[in-house]
């Protein structure tokens, strides 16, 4: 599904800061994993760099076969509203558009037929409970119901590959939950390949696997193998011993 | 949701966004189209003045030229401001292509509604013009509809939007979706000071002013040209390095800095400058040449007007003795007919070979005493008086002490200055008793109509044109005739520079209106630290003063000294007429602040509020 070899990343002109120093790592059809790592370690480098969102400086990505680096410009924006979908920290809906047109936007930049839009949405927003939502504007719901949204609008056009970049991050706990628990439907009853960007062990907790980035560069990795509970405390004392603090306080 | 649909609904819902850039949009439009109403002017068509049409057409060409680049600058403007949105669309797969269309989509949909606006707003608009030009300079055009106008400007700015469609592709931000969806966040980086640019722009203007200045009467024509092109440069350094020198030097007064909420407004001030100072630099330099423009017309028109204003009577004639009474009749009857009120004297003038010209004293009071001067004593038998004009122009008569007529010589007393008689070559003033007979005699006729009005003076000067054989010719129907001619040339420019006033204040309006969003998050913080109404308000009042006037300030003082400049060449120091401009220019972009401050609190207030 997924292959990166070698990947990296400088930024700056003269004075270059290495924020990748070559990443490999694979994913299988039907993953959903996790990237954890202290702040600045380089997980939103690495999301950017395989959602096409910026280019690496070295190495390869190889999504279903294909290099996004060799698609020109036009091909590349057919890639993302068919291959990709993206979740941010902050949504990025469009605040002119009601919840419905947000989420059937990526279909809608494809030239899909109304009837056949109208027919996803129906299906994806009971799947999402959000169908009272629907006909509001995106400044008239809250952050827990707009990355709902988000994520709805993520997977509408089924995409290969998920990406998510702290999708929590500016959420409550139980928007937190609830945002997880689609995230965790979506993987297991849909094969959704998920990778998220958290640094929120709960959160993370949902994944099946976790690596874990210091200083742009691949230190660990973890399975899920005894139930969520048992992950989440493996999640914590892996934290701890990588970021070399305590991490409960 | 189609793609069309989307784009629809992105542009209507979008409306503050937009609403600028259609205002400009429209703004553009009802400028050419008011100019194109004139041009296609029946009375100036009809006419058969080929300069003058040629002129006419020159000018719409500018005005198209200038609405163009006006155009294409705010909807850059407005593009650049929407990077994140942009960003947004992409990351869910729209193409660049698709940025295209959607963007060509929308330029249709703003710039036909703009044109069908802007044509009828047009209608209004020049009412205005027609009203201001019958009032403030005397030209006169009376209404038609205007259809060809409509065409015109129909078809010129449909092809002026698939232009800018075609154009703006190359203005497209960078793809880089990274800085796109970052765009638009706070803080922007650092400021360079560049020394060299700010000592430049002091030496760079002040140089420029000094020669402009100090360069003596018509040589001014010459350092004109080099002149320009140094302010210019000085101009845009003083912009670019304006920002840097106000953050450095505020953040060396802390007093001041972190008073209040001086914070607030300081702190992106200088961004905000920097950012704005290509339009600073464009709004001063425009403003500056619709000065010069404006200034150098109107000071012309006025510098004719006022040789008119300073003969003072209404009809005058120097005929033979046996010629005068029938002209007099003429001018009497119709002015009988006009119901014009007026009074007359008639006086004998003498001439001797020479070209001497010789009044007696009783007949000279009878002058004076129409034009309420007081009257003249000659205290001995062979004392005379010298006339002498009082002229900005000078008196070109050779003053004498003595002078001879026939045997007798007289001694000249004094001069005196009176509006009585023009005085361009030697005129003398005799006692009653000198001996006239060896002069040739003539007579002059002289009529004053205190209380009359304009147009009657202009019916009645027609009449008693075509009756005396353009022997006589009134003073009002003269001035009007010079105005006739120079109404066109006038007109022209004087409408170029009103469009360029009113433009000067919606570039600034449409700058600070595509930078609300980031106001409104900047504003929305603080508001919610705590900050009344009142407070907030005057944080944007003072914010948009600055933005606004900052450039204005440049371009009165550039304009002041091209105005004196222009006035050195007619060897005269800055006149009224100058500082009128200078006036209305500033009384307009008051105006155009006060207003827009208040829509811009208003807009701001109301989006805080509602994000909140
Ligand atoms: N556009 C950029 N220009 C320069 N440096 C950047 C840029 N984006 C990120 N960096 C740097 O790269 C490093 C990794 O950043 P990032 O991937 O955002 O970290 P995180 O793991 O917190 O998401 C950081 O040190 C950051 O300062
Ligand atoms: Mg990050």
């Amino acid at each position: 599904m997924l292959k990166v070899e070698n990947l990296q990343k400088n930024y700056g002109e003269k004075l270059q800061f290495e924020a990748l120093k070559g990443i490999n790592l694979s994913v299988v059809d039907g993953e959903f994993v996790g990237i954890m790592g202290p702040s600045g370690s380089g997980k939103s480098t690495l999301l950017n760099l395989l959602a096409t969102i910026d280019q690496p400086t070295k190495g390869q990505i190889l999504l279903n076969g294909t290099d996004p680096g060799s698609l020109d410009q036009e091909e590349i924006a057919r890639f993302r509203r068919r291959e990709l979908g993206f979740v941010f920290q902050n949504f990025n809906l469009m605040p002119t558009l009601t919840v419905e047109e947000n989420i059937v936007l990526p279909l809608t930049l494809d030239g899909e037929k109304i009837s056949v839009m109208k027919k996803k949405l129906q299906i994806l927003a009971e799947f999402l409970g959000i169908e009272p939502l629907l006909k509001k504007r995106t400044a008239e719901i809250s952050g827990g119901q707009a990355q709902r949204v988000a994520v709805a609008r993520a997977m509408i056009h089924r995409p290969g590959l998920m990406l998510a970049d702290e999708p929590t991050g500016n959420l409550d706990t139980k928007s937190s939950k609830d945002v997880m628990n689609l995230f965790k439907q979506l993987n297991e009853q849909e094969a959704t390949t998920i990778l998220m960007v958290t640094h929120d062990p709960l959160a993370a907790s949902y994944c099946k696997r976790i690596i874990f980035i210091k200083d742009g560069e691949l230190v660990h990795e973890i399975r899920q193998m005894r139930g969520q509970r048992d992950f989440y405390e493996k999640i914590l004392s892996e934290l701890a011993r990588i970021e070399g603090v305590d991490n409960e306080f | 949701m189609n793609f069309n649909q989307m784009v629809m609904r992105n542009t209507l819902r979008n409306k503050h966004l937009y609403l600028a850039y259609f205002l400009s949009t429209l703004f553009s439009v009802m400028v050419f189209f008011t100019f194109t109403v004139f041009a296609f002017h029946p009375s100036l068509t009809n006419g058969l003045n080929k300069n003058v049409q040629m002129g006419m057409l020159a000018a719409a060409i500018i005005i198209y030229g200038f609405a163009f680049f006006f155009v294409l600058y705010s909807m850059d403007v407005f593009i650049q401001s929407r990077k994140k949105e942009f960003g947004v669309l992409m990351i869910q797969g729209m193409s660049p292509h698709q940025l295209r269309k959607m963007i060509f989509i929308e330029n249709l949909v703003i710039g036909f509604s703009a044109t069908v606006a802007g044509s009828v707003a047009g209608i209004g608009f020049s009412q205005f013009i027609l009203w201001f030009a019958n009032v403030f300079i005397h030209v006169k055009f009376y209404f038609y509809f205007p259809v060809m106008a409509f065409l015109v400007t129909m078809i010129s700015f449909l092809l002026l939007f698939l232009l800018i469609s075609f154009f703006i592709q190359f203005r497209l931000p960078k793809l880089q979706l990274q800085e796109l969806l970052k765009a638009g966040e706070l803080g922007k980086g650092r400021l360079k000071l560049s020394l060299i640019k700010a000592v430049l722009a002091i030496l760079l203007i002040g140089g420029g002013y000094a020669v402009a200045l100090a360069t003596p009467g018509v040589a001014v024509v010459f350092v004109m040209l080099p002149v320009i092109f140094v302010v210019i440069i000085g101009t845009k350094f003083l912009f670019e390095q304006l920002s840097v020198s106000i953050i450095q030097w505020l953040k060396g007064r802390q007093h001041l800095f972190w008073k209040k909420t001086n914070l607030v407004v300081f702190s992106d001030l200088a961004f905000r400058m920097k950012d704005n100072s290509r339009s600073f630099f464009l709004v001063a330099i425009i403003s500056t040449v619709a000065f010069a423009a404006i200034g150098t017309l109107y000071g012309v028109q006025n510098l004719l007007l006022q040789s008119y204003e300073s003969e003072p009577y209404e009809f005058q004639v120097i005929a033979e003795p046996e010629k005068l009474s029938a002209i007099q009749t003429q001018i009497n009857d119709q002015l009988r007919d006009n119901h014009i009120k007026n009074r007359s004297v008639m006086v004998k003038t003498y001439y001797d070979n020479e070209g001497k010209q010789f009044l007696k004293v009783s007949e000279f009071n009878q002058l004076a005493g129409l034009l309420k001067e007081g009257s003249l004593h000659l205290s001995q038998g062979d004392a005379a008086v010298q006339l002498e004009n009082d002229t900005q122009f000078g008196n070109a008569a050779v003053k004498s002490k003595k002078v001879t007529v026939g045997t007798q010589t007289y001694t000249i007393e004094k001069l005196r200055t009176t509006k009585a008689l023009s005085a361009y070559t030697a005129v003398y003033v005799l006692p009653d008793s000198a001996d006239v007979s060896q002069l040739t005699v003539k007579s002059f006729a002289a009529w004053i109509t205190p209380d009359a009005k304009r147009a009657e003076l202009i019916a009645a000067g027609k009449k008693v044109r075509t009756g005396t054989h353009s022997v006589v010719m009134g003073k009002t129907l003269m001035e009007q005739t010079t105005i006739d001619g120079y109404a066109p040339i006038l007109f022209v420019g004087i409408f170029i520079g009103i469009v360029f006033f009113f433009s000067a204040g919606s570039f600034l309006y449409f700058r600070l209106y595509s930078d609300i969003d980031v106001d409104v998050e900047k504003f929305r913080m603080i508001y919610q630290l705590g900050l009344s109404k009142k407070e907030l308000r005057k944080m944007i009042y003072q914010q948009v003063a600055i933005l606004f006037f900052t450039p204005i300030a440049v371009s009165v003082i550039h304009g002041a000294v091209a105005l004196t400049a222009m006035y050195h060449i007619f060897q005269m120091n800055m006149q009224l007429a100058g500082w009128e401009v200078l006036g209305v220019f500033v009384v307009i972009q008051a105006v155009y602040y006060l207003i827009a401050r208040n829509f811009y609190f208003r807009k701001v207030y109301h989006l805080i509020q509602v994000a909140a």
